[in-house]
């Protein structure tokens, strides 16, 4: 405990006298920008779940062919959480003459748990939001289905052997907005189920348990249910995918946390040089508390207080700041995050805190192992320095201690490592780089005037210290530079490579008959429009005659059409943004199927020309053979299909149309005549989610750019600590010339030049690495020619020079205002 | 007390081995107070390192109260001088970052593991200090920090006091008044003093000399009949 009052004491001292400064600093900055970071993407991911619970209509579903084993209900409501019990069905709704195939949720007064149910009496126009099941005889249907079977709202249907009377119709349901729902909803009370009899031995029914309340319960649910499941029964909305737009939030996720922890790795560095400072100044210190007695791990344990003290009050600041930027974060993405972003979750504060201190101790440990290496005897004699450790070990902690921070937030080791290993490899092409940079800087200044010249060779001296600086500076503006290259370019490309008129509807759901009248208003109206593609649903059973599983043997990956429905279709050519990749161009119609499949689908299912796939449409089962291998452009915005069948083979099954076209801003009215005249098609509004997903990139990018503050803070504090480092020489230095007769211009100048040439060499770096790390995104990822950005190789070093030489001026400022007496009388 | 037998150091350096000391032998009876003088680079630093146990020696040994410390591994030997040894350094060595009573208290609360600020406030006051206790190290004249520094050598009541050139870096007056003052306060304290300097003045007031010349012992005066009589003889 001595060493607790003692190392205050000490801290508090080094505290005010600006020892712990640039150490505080750097922590300050690198939890900052990780909590900043991590809360945002903590309330991110959180808020899409809950949105993923609106759309699922609960935070979980037990889901089953059986009714669910009232154990789970108990488990469920002992834990404190609200459930609702739902019976899913498809069966046909009869009026009159007129029957569809429908979809029955039938549901008890608790639904829905989440989400909105809202219920209208008019199509189109806002209804109620409803909680509860319609009263027992009453049901609630998809407007659609009024059009459907021919009659008004409080019309019959018949459900089963039971007459219902339709009173209200489902504007909103929880998750009903899902492009291809295909037959239409209709919604009734449980208790009514028996009565239809529909429920017979052999239906297929989907018994669902929904359940909501407190995150920590619904964890404890789902650890408890896990084992009482049986092979049929699935809980959906523990891990459930995002929606939509998940994916460009994600892709800002990626971002967010790239820039958190180049903020970590930067601070770490600085906090690095200033704890080697911090120790090489304390090695007196130690040496004195050595011969009043002090063991040699009491003065580690009290240099490691000491540094947990400054670290505890750097990640305090850090976490403070943090939470005021991730509130900061939240307001500027409002558009895009889930409506209700729920509050920031104080663990994550707490473990950004103890990460701060755990890259503190693991970059300064280096610094604290010479601090308790110092003999005694340097007391005596000053020139016994402390060992010095290998530069492997110092960089062996720090990357081990960065890969035990990473492995602790990304829980995934694969990633850890290749984040470190093509860090590692970034960081190393950067240091040579600037190694070459700084003797290009000492050829180039030969002839220069002496400040020049004293400042390039100030650089020399430090090589180690310059080298990092360059580097961490140069990172630090590559990612800014990259990140504004991508951004810009990938919002303008993407709208570039767009052809005009590329179709921004799509109209699927069109009954055979109505093909003939809508391609005739598409012609009337001078509507461009793609070919109209008949479709029918079917399943991939089969690959050359085998269970596809078996054909593809363990540790296949397989294929996303292996797990759900395909769209099949069927025609002579190929669509437009379809090229032959093998095969035949033309399919004769014919009723023996063959079919043509995407050339990506073929390499994942290992098909060739000549193969056979069999595939279950309703009830029947077709097997065909593969004709040609084409190649997609999916982003064409045109329908496209995995699997093409030749005319004649799918004819006799009942299929639906689908289309895409273009229509103007000033052409939209155009949508209500047809919604009336075809009523029971569905309008993709594609232009909407195409101007929903620019919002999305530009607000994200908004939100890295915020971030990137930290980033550039981090990297000044790298500058700092190392400018502190090189201090008490260039103070003796300036002092001595001033001594003998150096003005303040010249010793200002020489001082300075440093700085210049820094800022110079890693903005050319910068812009060295920025170029070839778009080049290899544009053409490996993007697949876009890359272009030269001729105003990088000048911004980029304009910036660095802007950014580096206030800093240097700062850091530096006693060298200009101490006079020289004051520094060569402290030698 | 104190007992130096055949003590050797011996360094390597670029020109080969370079032995620092010879064959040191000597002992010191409790209370006694002994000056070690010699010229610059004869060793001086070097024994008292050892004999303070901060550094070992090539061969030989040092035992103080029968303790042989040059047998003691590193951390024992810190132990050791936290609970026996005091120092004061030519260049005061104080703390920077504590203020002069926490400097003084500080070796006290590292023997007993707990605030000694009463003790130290004592001390401070016998050194004419009492009203420079919240002051820092560099708010004080050399001769202050180097009162600081006896009051911290003297806090945890050491059975041997160590001193290296105490006066080296004071002026001529100011020296005078810190001899008289550790004079004073190791008499009335009666601990064993060992001082290093090579200030001829000085060296008389202590009751005995040992002369180092190249590392090894040129003289070592048996402690004289009246330490009046040698003062004199020095001046002389
Ligand atoms: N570790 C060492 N390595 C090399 N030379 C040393 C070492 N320690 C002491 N010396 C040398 O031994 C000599 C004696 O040093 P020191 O004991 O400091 O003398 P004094 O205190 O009498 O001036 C000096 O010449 C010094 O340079
Ligand atoms: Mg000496």
């Amino acid at each position: 405990m001595l060493s607790v009052s003692l190392a205050w004491k000490l801290f508090w001292r080094d505290w005010k006298s600006g020892e712990l400064r640039v150490l505080i600093f750097a922590l300050w900055i690198a939890v900052g920008g990780l909590t900043a970071v991590t809360l945002l993407v903590d309330r991110i991911d959180r808020g899409m779940t809950k949105e993923a619970s609106q759309v699922l209509g609960a935070d979980r579903i037990v889901s089953g062919p059986r009714p669910i084993n009232d154990s789970i209900k108990k488990t469920a409501t002992d834990l404190g959480l609200s459930i609702s019990n739902n019976l899913w069905f498809s069966t046909v709704a009869v009026a009159g003459e007129e029957f569809e195939l429908s979809s029955i949720r039938a549901v008890d007064n608790f639904f829905p748990l989440a989400g909105e149910l809202e219920i209208g009496d008019k199509a189109f126009a806002e209804g109620k939001i409803t909680q509860g099941a319609p009263e027992s005889g009453n049901v609630w249907v998809s407007p659609r289905l009024l059009n459907l079977l021919n009659i008004e709202n409080s019309g019959q249907i018949q459900i089963g052997i039971k007459q219902f009377k339709v009173n209200g119709l489902i504007i909103k349901e929880p998750g009903g907005s899902s492009f291809f729902n295909f037959s239409p909803t209709i919604i009734m009370n449980l208790q009514d189920v028996p009565a239809t009899e529909v429920v017979q031995p052999g239906s297929r029914l989907n018994y669902r348990l929904a359940v909501s309340g407190e995150e920590s319960a619904l964890i404890d649910f789902d650890e408890a249910i896990k084992p009482e499941l049986d092979n049929s029964q699935r809980l959906l909305g523990a891990t459930s995918g995002a929606p939509q737009l998940g994916s460009a939030l994600g892709r800002a996720k990626n971002y967010l946390n790239l820039s958190g922890v180049l903020g970590l790795l930067l601070g770490g560095i600085a906090i690095a040089i200033a704890a080697n400072r911090y120790a090489n100044r304390h090695f007196d210190h130690s040496a004195l508390l050595r011969c009043m007695g002090l063991k040699k791990n009491q003065v580690l344990f009290t240099f490691c207080w000491v540094l947990l003290m400054a670290g505890f009050s750097g990640s305090l600041l850090g976490g403070i700041t943090g939470y005021f930027i991730n509130e900061l974060l939240v307001m500027s993405l409002a558009d895009l995050l889930p409506e209700q972003v729920p509050p920031p979750n104080f663990d994550t504060f707490l473990v950004n805190l103890v990460a701060g201190l755990t890259v503190l101790l693991g970059f300064a440990l280096p610094a604290l192992i010479r601090i308790r290496s110092v003999q005694p005897m340097r007391i005596l004699r000053k020139d016994l320095d402390p060992m010095s450790l290998s530069g492997w070990f110092t960089i062996g902690t720090a990357v081990f201690t960065l890969g035990v921070v990473l492995y602790w937030y990304a829980k995934n080791l694969t990633l850890v490592l290749a984040v470190i290993l093509g860090g590692g490899l970034l960081t190393l092409i950067c240091l040579m780089l600037s190694a070459g940079f700084l003797w290009l800087a000492h050829k180039a200044t030969k002839n220069s005037s002496i400040a020049i010249k004293f400042g390039v060779e100030h650089l020399r001296r430090h090589r180690s210290a310059s080298l990092i600086q360059i580097t961490a500076f140069g990172l630090t503006l590559t990612l800014i530079a990259t990140i504004l290259l991508v951004r810009n370019e990938l919002i303008e490309d993407w709208q570039a490579q767009l052809p005009e008129k590329a179709p921004n509807h799509f109209m699927v759901n069109i009954r055979p008959e109505e093909v003939e009248p809508l391609t005739q208003l598409f012609a009337e109206k001078n509507v461009t429009a793609s070919d109209v593609f008949p479709m029918v649903r079917g399943r991939v059973v089969e690959l050359n005659g085998k269970d596809p599983k078996e054909y593809l043997g363990e540790g296949s990956r397989g294929h996303n059409s292996l797990r759900r429905e395909l769209n099949l279709t069927w025609s002579d050519t190929f669509p437009e943004a379809n090229s032959l990749v093998e095969g035949e161009w033309q399919m004769e119609p014919s009723a023996q199927p063959v079919i043509s499949i995407e050339d990506r689908m073929a390499e994942r299912l290992q098909l060739k020309l000549g193969d056979t796939m069999t595939f279950s449409v309703g009830s029947d089962r077709i097997t065909a053979t593969i004709n040609s291998i084409r190649k997609i452009e999916w982003d064409s915005f045109q329908p496209n299909f995995y699997v093409i069948f030749n005319r004649g083979s799918l004819d006799q099954l009942p299929a639906t149309y689908i289309t895409s076209f273009y229509l103007s801003p000033e052409e939209k009215p155009l949508l209500n005549n047809m919604v009336q005249q075809f009523p029971t098609v569905s309008v993709i509004e594609l232009d909407l989610i195409l101007t929903e997903v620019r919002k999305v990139l530009e607000k994200a990018s908004l939100a890295v750019e915020i971030v990137l503050v930290f980033v550039v803070l981090a990297g000044l504090a790298v500058l700092f600590a190392t400018t502190r480092a090189t201090l008490d020489e260039k103070l003796y230095e300036s002092a001595l010339l001033k001594t003998l007769g150096a003005n303040k211009a010249f010793v200002r100048k020489t001082t300075l030049v440093e700085y210049w040439v820094l800022g110079v060499l890693s903005g050319g770096l910068a812009a060295v690495a920025s170029e070839g790390l778009a080049y290899v995104l544009y053409e490996q990822v993007f697949k876009m020619s890359a272009q030269f950005h001729w105003w990088l190789w000048l911004g980029a070093p304009l910036i660095g020079l802007l950014l580096i030489v206030p800093a240097g001026t700062l850091g530096n400022r006693q060298v200009f205002s101490l006079p020289p007496v004051a520094i060569l009388n402290k030698g | 007390m104190l007992s130096v037998s055949h003590l050797t150091k011996k360094v390597s350096t670029y020109n080969g081995e370079l032995i620092i000391l010879n064959d040191i032998n000597f002992e010191v009876e409790p209370g006694e107070s002994v000056a070690i003088v010699g010229a610059s680079g004869s060793g001086k630093s070097t024994l008292l390192s050892l004999m303070a146990g901060l550094d070992l020696p090539s061969s030989g040994s040092v035992d103080i109260s029968q303790q042989r410390i040059t047998d003691l591994a590193e951390d024992q030997r810190a132990e050791f001088r936290a609970n026996n040894v005091g120092f004061i350094f030519q260049s005061f060595h104080l703390l920077t970052t504590l203020t002069a009573l926490e400097n003084v208290a500080l070796p006290l609360e590292l023997k007993q593991g707990k605030s000694a600020q009463d003790e130290a406030k004592k001390l401070l006051e016998q050194v004419g200090l009492g009203d420079r206790l919240t002051h820092y190290p560099n708010q004080m004249s050399g001769g202050e920090q180097q009162r600081v520094a006896i009051a911290r050598a003297f806090a945890a009541k050491p059975k041997i006091l160590f001193a290296d050139e105490p006066t080296g870096n004071l002026d001529t007056k100011t020296g005078q008044h810190i001899a008289d003052l550790l004079f004073e306060l190791n008499q009335s304290q009666g601990t064993t003093l060992i001082m290093v300097t090579h200030d001829l003045k000085l060296a008389g007031r202590c009751q005995r000399q040992i002369e180092l010349s190249a590392g090894q012992v040129k003289n070592n005066d048996k402690p004289t009949e009246s330490n009046e009589d040698f003062k004199e003889s020095v001046n002389a």
